[in-house]
């Protein structure tokens, strides 16, 4: 027979709060399946145009920078032969993790009645947002096939490597996300400042500019970790043949991975707090 | 086989705190954030500004079979010890013990999603409390049918009665075979079909269970639990076997209410006075009645304008407002053809045969003129009085029969 204490003392130390996520994993993962699935569901069920929404807001930049250029209102330099292409691939990709960034977010904030009244494992929330992420970027990968067919691009094995890029996007937004989640809920600022902040930081990205772009102080930009990831992934993307981001990837990649567990350890034991704190 | 003295939940000095603040309590919960995730041990017991213990000091144990009423007013904590019960939030001393699955009836419809059908929102809510989906596939005919949603079980949840969506969620909760059941509120929705099924349900659970109802419904409460533990606002406790005890207890917290003189102003109430064996009640305190003795009720009026023919009548109220005996014989007694000036009327009411408890009286006072009956005045719950007795059950009418024991039957015919 299965015994729960709850007492002041919290007993539990690192290593076992892992243990016990681990532990519920499945049924969190279930869990967390069906309310991506719900949400995925009822989500478009009232509307008209549906999943092409997601599209509009990346599609909608990369217009207005099209029309930029093209006028010659700005001049940007080393984005290869087709511009249109460069900027749609951008916004899309950063639309990814922009998503990403908010989602966990906006899975706890909408799931607030029932983590207040129902037990059940708080990591599933996590992975509805990740599933709902994922819904997302297949769809943005549409639009990315629409690319790679209309304007004949080679599609090499280099090509695929762009899938890579895309996953761990995804866990550096959900990094952030994560460790934003407990003062997001206790704290409304968060929510209001995360739209800003993500609009900033894509003209701090090589978005719909080049990465050569960069020079003087500005060299301090090429630090951000979503650059190398969105730049090699655009590139591979787009024909690119260059494997010298591959170690980068790789290295962010390992980081985003233990950063990840480190944010699930934080959810759990933020969450039992910042329940209390979240009234009904 | 499972012990009948198994014990399923244990809590030892259980306390919680909130901040009446806002903005404070953010900001304490980011403290408490910060000294979580760094391990510094910061005294939990005391209160830091603003903030005051919503649960103090609780203990109980409970047995499989046994059933606890946690009784008391609007923010005594109930609510909170139930919420540290289902491990949502930690105590802030104390300590709780949980033995077995627990399962948790409280806002039966919560996860529902209004655009999602009935079909779909049973398969998330299922999988909310726990269950399977191969799980919810064997449940799912039976849930629709203690539902009684028919087909409506694939419409949206939107264009669903609150009582329906009551129904589905409870239907779906009900599947669940817990050790230890949490219940709050829950059967405040739905009409008396449903309410007796799901009562007859908790029925069959209660002896499977160790069960934990909170409710301010009390009749629920005395026909649902062996034992109560009502928290009063003070912090302090009491527990109980006798569950009628507690009740009576829980509503001598609230005041006692004179309700509300409506009438002409033909006559002016001057006093109302209550007596049992010489005692009178005066303004200190309500008049106690020892069961069985007589009560003196003695109403004095001034009439302003001469009554025609009078009758007054009384009306017996007990603490759920319920009206169980009334006063109508007056006209076999007093017979007059009008009132004027100042005037008495005395009523003995031999052998009180009620339960312990508290009690109010109606009084009113018609005048029958040409045929017509008029109202002068009624004047609900005008006095108060307690009945002190050592039988006492949830009924306020507590008969005293006498009894024989017959032990050849053969001899009565």
């Amino acid at each position: 027979m299965q015994i729960q204490e709850y007492s002041a003392q919290r007993k539990s130390n690192l290593w076992r709060t892992l243990k016990a996520i681990g532990k519920e994993f499945p049924v969190a993962h279930a869990l967390g399946y069906r309310f991506a699935q719900r949400n995925i569901r009822a989500r478009y069920r009232q509307s008209l145009f549906g999943v092409l929404w997601a599209l509009l807001p990346p599609l909608a930049t990369a217009a207005i920078w099209i029309f930029l250029q093209q006028k010659n209102i700005v001049n940007l330099q080393h984005t290869g032969s087709n511009y249109a292409l460069f900027v749609i691939t951008g916004t899309m990709l950063w639309s990814v993790f922009s998503n990403a960034v908010i989602m966990p977010i906006q899975s706890m904030q909408a799931n607030a009645p029932i983590l207040v009244k129902v037990n059940f494992p708080r990591e599933a929330l996590v992975i509805t947002a990740f599933y709902e992420i994922v819904f997302t970027t297949l769809i943005s990968l549409v639009i990315i096939v629409a690319e790679i067919v209309i304007f004949q691009i080679p599609v090499t094995a280099y090509t695929f490597l762009f899938i890579p890029a895309v996953f761990i996007l995804i866990m550096l937004g959900m990094c952030i996300g994560l460790f934003l989640l407990p003062f997001a809920i206790l704290y409304k600022d968060i929510q209001f400042a995360l739209p800003v902040f993500l609009q900033i930081a894509m003209y701090a990205t090589p978005v719909v500019y080049a990465a050569n772009e960069f020079s003087g102080a500005f060299k301090i930009l090429a630090l951000n970790p979503v650059s190398p990831v969105l730049v090699s992934g655009r590139d591979w993307l787009l024909g690119g043949q260059d494997l010298t981001g591959l170690l980068t990837l790789a290295y962010i990649g390992v980081v985003v991975i233990v950063i990840l567990i480190a944010g699930f350890i934080l959810q759990r034991i933020a969450m039992e707090i910042l329940i209390e704190r979240m009234g009904t | 086989m499972m012990s009948q003295e198994e014990i399923l939940v244990e809590v030892k000095s259980v306390s919680k705190k909130f901040s009446r603040s806002l903005n404070r309590s953010m900001w304490y919960g980011l403290k408490d954030l910060a000294s979580a995730l760094f391990g510094s041990n910061q005294n939990r017991s005391v209160l830091r500004e603003g903030e005051f213990w919503a649960v103090k000091d609780v203990s109980f144990s409970l047995h499989r079979g046994e059933c606890l009423g946690l009784i008391g007013r609007n923010g005594a904590g109930k609510s909170t010890l139930l919420k540290m019960l289902n491990g949502l939030i930690r105590p802030d001393e104390g300590s709780i013990t949980m033995r077995g699955k627990t399962g948790a009836l409280i806002e039966l419809s919560a996860g529902f999603n209004p655009l999602l059908s009935g079909r779909e929102n049973v398969y998330i809510n299922g999988q909310l409390l726990g269950f399977s989906k191969k799980e919810i596939d064997q449940k799912f005919k039976d849930i629709i049918e203690f539902a009684e949603i028919g087909e409506f079980i694939d419409s949206p949840v939107q264009n669903y009665s609150s009582g329906m969506k009551v129904r589905l969620g409870f239907a779906i909760a009900a599947q669940m075979e817990p050790d230890v059941l949490l219940i709050d509120e829950v059967l405040a929705v739905g009409d008396m079909g449903f309410v007796l099924k799901c009562l007859n349900k908790m029925d069959e659970l209660r002896t499977k269970t160790a069960m934990i109802f909170v409710s301010h419904n009390m009749p629920m409460v005395s026909r649902m639990c062996t034992r109560i533990c009502l928290l009063k606002e003070d912090k302090t406790t009491y527990q109980s076997d006798d569950v009628a005890s507690g009740i009576t207890q829980y509503y001598g917290g609230f005041r006692q209410e004179t309700g509300k003189f409506q009438g002409t102003n033909k006559v002016e109430i001057k006093n109302i006075v209550v007596e049992s064996e010489g005692q009178k009640s005066n303004d200190n305190g309500l008049l106690t009645v020892h069961h069985g003795k007589d009560l003196i009720l003695t109403v004095e009026l001034i009439c302003h304008q001469p009554v025609h023919r009078p009758k007054m009548h009384l009306a017996f109220y007990d603490q759920e407002q319920r009206n169980f005996a009334e006063v109508f014989n007056f006209f076999d007694h007093i017979n007059v053809e009008q009132i004027d000036g100042h005037v008495i009327f005395r009523a003995v009411i031999p052998n009180i045969p009620f339960s312990q408890g508290q009690y109010s009286i109606t009084i009113g006072l018609n005048e029958f003129e040409n045929e017509q009956r008029n109202m002068i005045f009624r004047f609900q719950s005008a006095i108060y009085f307690l009945v002190e007795s050592k039988q006492h059950g949830w009924s306020p009418i507590q008969l005293n029969p006498t009894w024989e024991l017959i032990t050849n039957p053969a001899d009565l015919s």
